[in-house]
């Protein structure tokens, strides 16, 4: 299976792989040089390249991607940067490439081999056309469609357009949208609909090895204190491409406490908050999402260590300043104090939707559904059906940054650039102008009124 | 006079009446002492689950023992459910992928005058058509074969998907099925619906072949009319669908032109109305216990029996336990 996986498969057994470390190291600075330049990359061998210098090239490549795999293993952060850099690198070179017999053995790989066919194996096993069928032959190229998809993928339009089949538990948001025609547990998909699919799933494998190569750091601390110089850089560089904009400055009020108006919290940090006071405890990285937040909207360390005594069931029995000196070394961690001294911004919204917690992509839709109920009891429910409808279409669509755009439009009455919530700072930032800046305003208004009325 | 479910008839018809290998060769021998049961007893309606047996032997002699009023069965796990091993702390193995459809469930759109678990001829043809639909659907686009309709002694049915790679399957995969069967997104599920989809076709089409059919062979022309198509032409339509023998998706889309303001209304319409409607807690749940076949309705005292022929079933014609006994 593995000799027919294209080169570029990063997830292919990479057989042995000799180097010094100093190549090592230089591989995976290459790589990361080319994430950070967003280069060009190479999916097949171009004529004019030896088959030598196509090995050394793909070598590089690989090398490269398995020093920075060890590299982020023991850091969640960075691993759900490299998660998120190589699955669109994946999905580029999945969708442009020219070798159709090259997706198949990629998705086999991913899906399992009896699980991916061609809709010609489809025809053949069960004695049928499809084509004729369902009068598939018949639909034109969706170009309107991928306008946008055909700026970034040119003449890759038809080749999204490709039909083939997947087992259809293998895909089931894609099935539960309604994305793939349904034949005898087969599920005939277009590569436009499933893409998002594959590189999820490609994400989630890389994720697992990552995870399983922690192992290898953990039992060896030469190979910990090899690749650290790698882990610092990533570190760097993840903290400087992640976000955009500059969250040091989110045009609060000086000396507005802000984390005690959680009404301008985005769902995600409202339900890990609610989550956290029911339950007494979160998962590391929604930890890590809650503390980043807290920070950045102005909570000090010694708030949120009060904060966190408060709420976590960690503490029972134990007094704050026992806490402080057990537990307080993360929350420090987020602040810089301790560890590597990186003062931390919470994840992107994609980062959350992929590792994180999105309120959106990872609680029930019904649940959801009744949440906007309740707190939306006093609205028209005319409105809030018609949103609850809105909302759940894009949620079954997987637009969970749209969904999220959709409920703050609903909150707050203000449409959002792009329709899409990308960071959940932009979302407390906007939602703070909407409901305090404009207060404020209202009441000086009031305060005036009240001195005219005086007069 | 009616009739009172004693815990004697009760016992008696789980020592002498109740199909045993019947009920085996539904839930599967293997693994038996560790799938989950559940009960209804006492005078004062407790409901305990946790309980597993050895054998069947000793599953009935419970049920008699106790007079169950209501019996259910649940998933298999890796050890016998107990109240010291419950089932939130053991590992969840398999369970049957169930479907229940209720009639209550279309209180918001039936027109008969019936509500919650009342039913009439023409309300149950809904549960009818929600079987057949549920039913082809889950054998032609899904490919399972194994699936069987069962009576649950009140209000609907519940559909038994019973292949094995289903009953593997987690929450993800069950939730992908329910979606790509559900129109209507909000509970009380009287609100507009998704479009009908072009790229699941096979779905599509069987909404027009089945369950458009079926709207407008009940429709009346004034209804129709409503829509924005003269009376003449609406009483055309209903009477082209009445008289088709095999009606399906292409003759649909002869009759009703796939640019007409008529036929997007018309759809919402017939989804709303005619199309499945299924509890999805109930299938999404691979914990929750289900009616056992062939068990009592302690409220009703019919008998849960497996439904031979779906599209013409009846609730008037499963036995019950008076009967049963006779």
């Amino acid at each position: 299976m593995s000799a027919e996986l294209p080169d570029w498969y990063v997830l292919k057994d990479p057989g042995d792989i000799t180097l010094d470390v100093t190549t090592w190291y230089k591989f995976a600075e290459t790589r990361l040089e080319r994430f950070l330049a967003e280069d060009d990359w190479i999916i097949n061998r171009p004529s004019w390249m030896s088959n030598d210098d196509w090995v050394s090239t793909i070598s590089e490549e690989i090398g490269g991607h398995l020093l920075l795999r060890l590299a982020v293993s023991t850091d969640p952060r960075l691993s759900s940067w490299l998660v998120e850099v190589e699955g669109d690198l994946f999905e580029f070179r999945f969708i442009s490439s020219n070798k159709s017999e090259e997706r198949i053995h990629v998705l086999k790989d991913l899906y399992g081999k009896n699980n991916v066919k061609t809709t010609e194996e489809i025809n053949e096993l069960f004695n049928i056309n499809l084509n004729r069928e369902f009068n598939l032959a018949d639909s034109v190229y969706r170009s309107s469609k991928y306008t946008k998809s055909k700026q970034k993928y040119g003449s890759k339009v038809k080749t999204l357009d490709t039909r083939l089949a997947v087992r259809f538990h293998k895909i089931p948001k894609v099935v539960g949208a309604k994305k793939a025609l349904l034949y005898k547990g087969w599920g005939i998909v277009r590569l436009a609909d499933i893409r998002l699919a594959v590189k999820r799933e490609f994400e989630k494998q890389l994720k697992d090895v990552i995870e399983k190569s922690k192992v290898l750091i953990e039992k060896d601390e030469n190979l910990e204190v090899t690749v650290k110089p790698i882990t610092d850089r990533i570190s760097k560089i993840a903290r400087s491409t992640r976000y955009s904009g500059d969250f040091k400055n989110l045009g609060f009020a000086d000396g507005d406490a802000i984390h005690t108006k959680p009404d301008i919290f985005p769902p995600c940090i409202q339900e890990l908050v609610a989550t956290l006071q029911a339950k007494g405890h979160l998962s590391h990285v929604e930890n890590w999402q809650l503390g980043t937040f807290l920070k950045r909207i102005g909570m000090s360390v010694e708030d949120q260590l009060r904060f966190w005594y408060s709420n976590s069931i960690d503490n029972v029995g134990m007094s704050y300043e026992e806490f402080v000196q057990r537990v307080g070394y993360q929350i420090n961690h987020i602040y810089g104090k301790t560890g590597g001294g990186v003062d931390y911004d919470p994840p992107s919204c994609k980062t959350c939707i992929n590792g994180y917690y999105c309120y959106w992509a990872h609680k029930k839709l019904e649940d959801i559904n009744e949440d906007i109920k309740v707190k939306m009891s006093q609205r028209n429910s005319e409105v809030i059906d018609k949103a609850i409808e809105e909302i759940s279409r894009l949620i079954i669509n997987q637009r969970y940054q749209s969904a999220c755009a959709r409920y703050f439009t609903l909150l707050t009455g203000w449409k959002v650039r792009g329709f899409q919530i990308n960071h959940m700072l932009k979302y407390s930032q906007d939602a703070y102008k909407r409901f305090y800046k404009k207060k404020e305003t209202t009441t000086n208004n009031s305060k005036t009124s009240d001195k005219q009325k005086k007069v | 006079m009616e009739k009172k479910l004693t815990p004697e008839i009760i016992s008696a018809y789980y020592e002498k009446k109740f199909p045993i290998e019947r009920f085996m060769s539904f839930i599967g021998l293997s693994n038996f002492k560790n799938r989950e049961f559940g009960f209804v007893v006492g005078d004062k309606n407790r409901f305990v689950r946790n309980i597993s047996f050895q054998n069947t032997e000793k599953m009935l002699e419970f049920m008699v023992k106790n007079s169950v009023k209501d019996a259910y069965v649940g998933a298999v796990f890796d050890t016998p459910p107990s109240k010291e091993h419950p089932i939130q702390k053991i590992k969840w193995n398999y369970r049957e992928f169930i479907y229940d459809i209720d009639i209550d469930e279309y209180d918001l759109v039936r027109t008969c005058g019936c509500k919650g678990a009342q039913y009439c001829k023409e309300c149950w043809s809904l549960i009818q058509d929600a079987a057949v639909f549920i039913d082809q659907t889950m054998r032609e686009d899904f490919g399972f074969n194994d699936i069987i309709w069962i009576f649950s002694g009140r209000r609907g049915v519940h559909g038994w998907v019973r292949d094995p790679i289903i009953q593997k399957f987690d929450k993800n995969e069950r939730v992908a099925i329910l979606d790509y069967l559900t129109f209507i997104h909000d509970e009380k599920r009287s609100q507009s619906i998704d479009e009908i989809p072009n790229e699941a076709k096979p779905l599509r089409n069987r909404i027009y072949a089945l369950t458009a059919k079926s709207y407008l062979e009940k429709v009346t022309p004034k209804k129709l009319h409503e829509f924005g198509i003269s009376v003449n032409k609406a009483n055309d339509i209903i009477k082209q669908v009445r008289n088709s023998v095999d009606f399906d998706h292409t003759r649909y889309n002869i009759l009703i032109p796939n640019d007409s303001a008529f036929r997007k209304k018309l759809s919402s319409e017939i989804v709303l109305h005619r199309y499945p409607r299924i509890d999805r807690k109930v299938t999404m749940d691979t914990n929750r216990v289900s009616r056992m076949p062939f068990s009592i309705h302690g409220k009703t005292g019919q008998i849960a029996i497996e439904i031979k022929d779906i599209k013409n079933f009846y609730p008037d014609s499963a036995p019950t336990v008076w009967e049963s006994l006779m």
